[in-house]
């Protein structure tokens, strides 16, 4: 099942991508859209013409239509004895569509169509805008060339240039690039598939090294057409290349910026906020040389009267102590609002985050389903 | 440039924390409540996604003294307090962890919220439903979730998985290997 489900916040529903990778007991690895409406049973689809894949990782939905990509993780099982990897990761993204039309016209356990459309930088996230007028879509990918989370930073992995190797207290840290932070911004007919324009977000000599972004997806109009993201940077530090990761990606085509082209002046880093309507940077805010500021948050103020009305929170790790900080979400360039710590907060690096109002759920308070009864379900449905 | 810092992975997992400000004060024009989700790491090595689930709830209304509340939990799932208890029939391979009941499901990546209810993802498991305000577990929503039926295969591939952890297990414990 892919982490990220898809809210349709008209509806009230999720949508899943569950699929197998090991074949069923017919031979066959299905791929399946999932339909919940968060209280009764979930419906299924099987998903028709899909080819072969990595990972699914996230899936949005417009008005009609359910967006998901691939992402490319590789696993080579002798690369965990500290043999090197042989193999780099895709260097396109994989996208597919599927009518939610099409869902409401077919009985439960049905296969549906998928459009298939390729696209040729790799990616990690997915955001929607949910207007699909004249069933033109406007995807943004966070584009992940070179980026491979099957790297670590392990005793064997040296540094590139320098074959030196790692402090130990960054093993288990993932290769993230290097490569700017990119979003790329795709208008798609989702009938045909056909990729009509794509623009590109990224700059050479700033917000290097993405980690994960945050968007205002708490108004029915933001959702509409959104204008803004968010996301947090760890730069660049040269001499912090894993030598594997160079070998593998020095030729990638899909990279914004060639491994042998790299900026030799480091880059800080940083926390920015993409316009999506000119695809450029317009605000940022760097931070301290050797911080590392997690992904952030997006917190709307009470009332809000704008997409960019409220704050951005970031954990922040430094030596000590670490630190929670606040952003005014429209002016991230005079630094944090507040900076709060205490001694005892120590949270190792973490990854998505979401905000909720203080609205109560509306299942019965204590509401629990024992394990039995749930693994019972699912054996037998 | 300084070289980035070495307190990534150093983490104390649950508890409470009042955190105070240190420059500037807390707004007072937000409220709910903001949730961070990752692997519940606590030293470096292996690998970063390789860990089970972890939660920080940080109340967004300050209280006394411009404090705020941040509670830190660990998804508390059944296979989660399995393997504190037979921690030798989990194994790890770069950021999966296997076991006989399969690949474990971490419920470390995602954060969903709908209709003000709230619910973990993973790339391999289920979706794991989790009360926002103590961060304990609801619902494991393996129930709702048809056509995952157990294939004869993958139980039996289990089944020798076992096997080996077993007689790992006992090399072990008879000094046979180190």
């Amino acid at each position: 099942m892919a982490a990220h489900p898809a809210a349709d916040y008209e509806t009230n529903k999720l949508y899943f991508v569950n699929y197998s990778q090991v074949p069923n007991s017919d031979g066959l690895r299905k791929t399946m859209i999932c339909e919940w409406d968060t209280k009764g049973k979930i419906k299924h689809w099987q998903v028709e013409n899909i080819g072969r894949f990595d990972t699914i990782h996230d899936i949005k939905s417009t008005r009609n239509y359910l967006v998901f990509t691939d992402l490319p993780f590789i696993v080579e099982p002798a690369s965990i004895y500290g043999k090197p990897r042989k193999h780099a990761n895709q260097d396109i993204c994989q996208m597919w569509i599927i009518d939610k039309r099409e869902l409401a016209n077919k009985t439960e356990g049905d296969s549906v169509r998928a459009q298939y459309v390729r696209l040729d930088k790799p990616s990690g996230h997915i955001k929607v805008d949910v207007n699909d007028d004249d069933d033109i879509l406007t995807v943004y990918l966070q584009h992940i060339p070179a980026t491979d989370l099957g790297l670590v930073i392990s005793p064997h992995e040296k540094k590139h240039g320098s074959n030196e190797s790692y402090d130990g207290d960054y093993e288990g840290f993932i290769s993230v690039g290097p490569q700017p932070n990119a979003t790329g911004k795709h208008r798609i007919n989702a009938k045909t598939g056909e990729v009509i324009q794509s623009e590109y977000c990224w700059e050479k000599d700033a917000h290097w090294n993405s980690l994960l972004w945050t968007d205002n997806i708490y108004s029915e109009n933001v959702r509409e057409r959104s204008r803004f993201l968010w996301s947090t940077t760890m730069g660049l530090d040269a001499s912090f290349v894993m030598d594997s990761a160079y070998r593998l990606y020095e030729n990638a085509t899909s990279a914004f910026v060639s491994m042998k082209d790299l900026p030799e002046k480091p880059v800080l880093p940083s926390i920015v906020r993409t316009n999506l309507e000119t695809m450029q940077y317009d605000d940022a805010y760097f931070f301290e040389e050797g911080d590392f500021a997690h992904p952030p948050t997006f917190i709307p103020r009470k009332n809000a009267k704008s997409e960019d009305d409220g704050y951005v929170m970031v954990f922040l790790n430094k030596e000590k102590p670490k630190e929670l900080q606040l952003f005014d979400a429209a002016n991230l360039s005079q630094g944090p609002v507040v900076r709060m710590s205490v001694e005892d907060f120590n949270p190792p690096v973490m990854l998505h985050t979401t905000w909720k109002t203080p609205t109560a759920s509306d299942v019965a308070d204590g509401y629990k389903i024992g394990m039995f009864r749930d693994l019972w379900g699912s054996l037998i449905t | 440039m300084a070289q980035l810092t070495r307190n990534l992975f150093y983490g104390s997992g649950t508890g409470e924390h009042w955190l105070s400000p240190i420059a500037g004060e807390w707004p007072q024009d937000i409220e709910g409540a903001a949730f961070v989700i990752g692997p519940d790491k606590r030293e470096p090595g292996g690998h970063w996604l390789a860990h089970h689930g972890f939660i920080y709830r940080i109340d967004c209304t300050a209280r006394e003294n411009g404090k705020v509340h941040v509670l830190a939990r660990r998804v508390e799932t059944p296979l989660n307090r399995l393997r504190a208890v037979v921690p030798w029939l989990f194994g790890k391979m770069s950021a999966l962890e296997f076991s006989p009941f399969g690949i474990t499901n971490l419920a470390n990546t995602n954060l969903q919220i709908l209709n003000n209810r709230m619910f973990v993802g993973y790339d391999i498991g289920r979706p794991v439903e989790i009360n926002p305000e103590s961060l304990s577990l609801s619902a494991l929503l393996a129930a709702m979730m048809s056509g995952n039926r157990l294939s004869l295969r993958y139980c039996c591939w289990n089944l020798k998985f076992l096997w080996r952890r077993i007689q790992l297990q006992i090399m072990k414990q008879t000094n046979f290997i180190s």
